[in-house]
């Protein structure tokens, strides 16, 4: 096996339609390592991974593994040959237990044949503990957090015994504690002779944990190199074609003022996700606060206290410009000139299959510009639409293409543009750059900084440690509902501090 | 739109294919079929007067199907749309006419509107499936209907389930062009008012803030809630609108031909608007033509039972299914396009 590569990609190419999803592409995996994909979303970075695990046959190019020519009809028989995949959205069936789970992977069961609960359980748990996993077997994996289920998603694969493992993005999920743990896992993995690969756009965990990188751009391999032998800095141009600006964040007016855009005091809630309690919130006109914590600590519950407050029982005082707005409903609250970008923008933000200028207007539709008497005006509405596309650099340019077509930046220029149409006073940013590439996050983070130097407020719900950094004036925690700490400004932040209070250790 | 035609097609062909096996020549059939839907002035006359209560129907469907709602419930809407015209032509037989269609039509659309509104307000406020409960509701106009019909103003001169006719100022007859037209058959001015009806619902859909959050309700109801566009507000909305277009119906039936509700009047008019909306894709203007081709259908099959002795009219609802089958085929296609755009990305 020494010399001989685990993967091998010799010119693959593979089309959708009229769409060039990878093309000649070439790069090779050494056996018993790390190694990263990078590029930017839409770079071909998953496409060729699942062609890798026998999800799309190539169109045209040689893909070798273990020296040997291999063509995948299906990802069985990719797994037969001991490549195993972990994706980014996992396949788990939500109401059964981990063991449940597993065993449901196990390959050579025939249809009635007994399952021996008992051994398999026991063989896995031996297994599990050489990894130090914490599992609890038996309750539904929904239950557990998404730390357990993605060790889960690696046990199936290691009960296969598998030695190519692929990681689709593994660390988009986690606190930076269980992205450490991670790591160590992989790097144990990596001890034990297996090749690993992982599909990431962080940049910084590159350099962490990996051997080598690939970095692709537009499907195709623009560098292949070893971790000695780069840097964030160069791999970011590799990716984006070219330079990346750093934003500078000296230009920052202390906040001597105390006008709130919005004020939350004392706020309590409840749903069926998630609670806040007794929560203390203020965002000054003029000011990026950024609100740090791993998912489901009360960030979807902040965010619907504040765009949807007539749904939920909310106790306590939530103020918009000096407006009460706990009974309000969305419509009331947008009409206080809260915009608010969508923490899934495919959910809450966009309207799949229609046209640009239809997503142009969402929430927008009712304003005197765009339409008279419950009539559309449509030369106004194509001109905004055009204009803000111009504006915001939306690709490709033209307002009858349907939402769907628009890569994920470009969605999110699109609806980034949207919000700020009016110049609003209060911004509501939830995971801005969520799914997007670097050239857009550079942009729309230029966005909230500009909209902030003209005196809005912005509260930016970000699980991205680093985008809160740069854009923050102040970050508060949330866990488990609560502030538990807040950090300012000083010439840096403390991002092992930031981290801790993340997991709960204030 | 192509794809939906060449989908048709072959629905059609299989379906003329299988009266081989019953032992005829597909192509008589075809050309019975034919000649039985447009063969002649009366033909054409018949097969538009079917086409009319298709297109209400196919409109009610896609109308509702554009918020993201089935509306399986055309036919108990049409059914109570119709008694309630025809009521309204009994009880109150003196008025005069340019108002007495106008009163009677006005009543129907508020009866089917609000036939519609039940589910829709169901659905919205207590979470119940529009489905089940316009399926239920069709049941419950049925059983209405014939109480009605057979208690309260049946025709003392018939034997038929049928209520007694409506005054004369309710007949559109004398100024009705399309009528004179079509000498002798049913076929009535409702065909126009069908027509601008299908725009008007184009224009709602496509030039209206309603029409735009309808639609915005129905391919994304989380994205309409961000965008303060109330997602319960609008299926009431449109389940009413939905079924006061299904109640059009009585406006050819009561005021255009019949002068009456007669049990079982319609052809399963509110199921077969469901093909048609599918035929159409949805779209207002499709429904128009799609109406015609079930329409057609509907009345060359008709003569099946008269030309062969191994075909019957039933024949047509094969036909129909196939078609149907034929049309949601191009879905898989689309359906299959689009799941591989998805993987595509990223």
């Amino acid at each position: 096996m020494s010399g001989q590569p685990a993967v091998e990609f010799t010119g693959v190419h593979k089309q959708f339609g009229d769409c060039i999803s990878v093309q000649k592409l070439s790069f090779s995996v050494a056996a018993g390592s790390i190694h990263a994909i990078v590029g930017e979303n839409g770079a071909g970075k998953s496409t060729s991974m699942k062609i890798l695990f026998g999800l799309y046959p190539p169109d045209e190019g040689i893909l070798k593994v273990h020296g040997q020519e291999v063509h995948f009809h299906s990802p069985a028989d990719a797994m037969n040959l001991g490549i195993g995949m972990v994706h980014q959205h996992f396949m788990l069936a939500e109401p059964l237990s981990a063991l449940d789970n597993i065993l449901l992977f196990q390959k050579n069961t025939k249809a009635f044949q007994g399952l021996r609960r008992r051994e398999h359980r026991a063989r896995l748990q031996k297994l599990a503990a050489e990894y130090q996993f914490d599992i609890n077997w038996d309750v539904p994996v929904h239950r557990l957090s998404v730390g357990t289920q993605q060790r889960i998603e690696i046990l199936k694969i290691l009960s296969q015994d598998s030695k190519i493992i692929i990681l689709d993005e593994p660390t988009a999920v986690l606190t930076p504690q269980e992205i450490d743990d991670l790591f160590k896992n992989l790097r144990k993995l990596k001890a034990e002779g297996r090749t690993i690969i992982i599909i990431t756009h962080k940049l910084k965990e590159v350099m962490a944990v990996a051997d080598a990188v690939t970095v692709l751009r537009a499907g195709t391999a623009t560098a292949n190199k070893k971790i000695s032998e780069t840097s964030v800095e160069d791999l970011a141009e590799h990716m984006v074609g070219r330079k990346i600006k750093n934003l500078s964040l000296s230009s920052r007016t202390q906040f001597a003022n105390q006008n709130f855009v919005m004020k939350m005091t004392d706020v309590n809630l409840a749903d069926k996700h998630g609670t806040l309690a007794h929560l203390n919130l203020q965002v000054r006109t003029g000011e990026i606060v950024g609100i740090a914590g791993v998912e489901g600590n009360g960030q979807d519950q902040l965010i619907y206290a504040l765009l949807d407050p007539h749904h939920i029982k909310i106790k306590g005082q939530i103020k918009i410009k000096d407006q009460s707005t706990v009974k309000l409903t969305a419509a009331q609250v947008r009409a206080l000139g809260l915009a608010a970008f969508p923490e899934d923008r495919l959910r809450f933000g966009v309207v799949s299959g229609r046209p640009l200028y239809e997503n142009f207007i969402l929430g927008y539709h009712n304003s005197t510009e765009y339409a008279r008497l419950g009539f559309f005006n449509f030369q106004n509405i194509f001109a905004k639409t055009k204009a803000a596309m111009e504006k915001f650099d939306v690709r490709p340019r033209d307002i009858y293409t349907q939402i769907d077509r628009l890569s994920g930046g470009n969605q999110q220029k699109l609806v980034v543009a949207r919000e700020l149409q009016n110049n609003p006073d209060f911004i509501l940013a939830a995971k801005p750059t969520r799914g997007v590439d670097i050239g857009a996050i550079e942009f729309i983070h230029e966005q909230l900084l500009d909209a902030r130097n003209r005196g809005a407020g912005i509260l930016l719900v970000s699980s991205e440690l680093e985008e809160l950094m740069t854009l923050s004036d102040r970050i508060l925690v949330l866990f488990k509902g609560q502030i538990v700490a807040e950090f300012l400004r000083g010439n840096h932040y403390n991002e092992i501090e930031i981290g801790a209070a993340m997991g709960g250790r204030a | 739109m192509k794809r939906t035609f060449a989908g048709f097609a072959l629905g059609l062909v299989i379906a003329l294919s299988l009266t081989s096996l019953a032992g005829e020549n597909p192509f008589h059939i075809a050309g019975i079929l034919y000649n039985s839907a447009f063969g002649s002035r009366y033909d054409l006359g018949l097969t538009l007067f079917y086409t009319t209560p298709l297109i209400f129907c196919g409109l009610s469907v896609a109308l509702a199907f554009h918020s993201g709602l089935f509306n399986i419930g055309g036919e108990g809407q049409l059914t109570m749309a119709t008694l309630t015209a025809a009521a309204i032509g009994v009880f109150l037989p003196n008025v005069p006419f340019p108002l007495a269609p106008l009163l009677a039509l006005a009543g129907a659309l508020a009866m089917a509107g609000f036939w519609g509104f039940v589910a829709g307000w169901l659905r919205a406020v207590r979470g119940s499936h529009e489905v089940i409960v316009t399926i239920m509701l069709n049941f419950i106009a049925a059983g209405l209907a014939s109480w009605f019909t057979l208690r309260v103003i049946p025709n003392p001169n018939s034997q038929n389930p049928e209520t007694a006719l409506v005054g004369a100022g309710y007949f559109l007859k004398d100024y009705d062009l399309v009528a004179k037209f079509f000498p002798d058959t049913p076929v009535s001015a409702a065909l126009v008012i069908a027509i601008f009806v299908a725009i008007c619902v184009w224009v709602l859909l496509w030039k209206t803030t309603f029409g735009y959050e309808l639609r915005v309700v129905g391919a994304n109801p989380d994205a309409a809630n961000r965008a303060g566009i109330s997602e319960k507000k609008i299926r009431i909305w449109a389940m009413g609108l939905a079924g006061a277009l299904a109640g059009f119906v009585a406006l050819g039936e009561v005021m255009g031909s019949a002068g009456q509700f007669k049990v079982g009047f319609s052809a399963d008019y509110g199921f077969i608007g469901i093909a048609v909306a599918l035929l159409a894709q949805n779209n207002p203007i499709g429904v128009i033509f799609a109406a015609f081709l079930m329409g057609a259908l509907h009345k060359g099959a008709s003569d099946l039972d008269l030309e062969t002795t191994t075909i019957t009219r039933d024949f047509s609802k094969i036909i129909q299914s196939l078609i149907i089958l034929g049309v949601a085929s191009h879905g898989l296609w689309v359906w299959k396009t689009r799941t591989k755009g998805k993987k595509r990305q990223s």
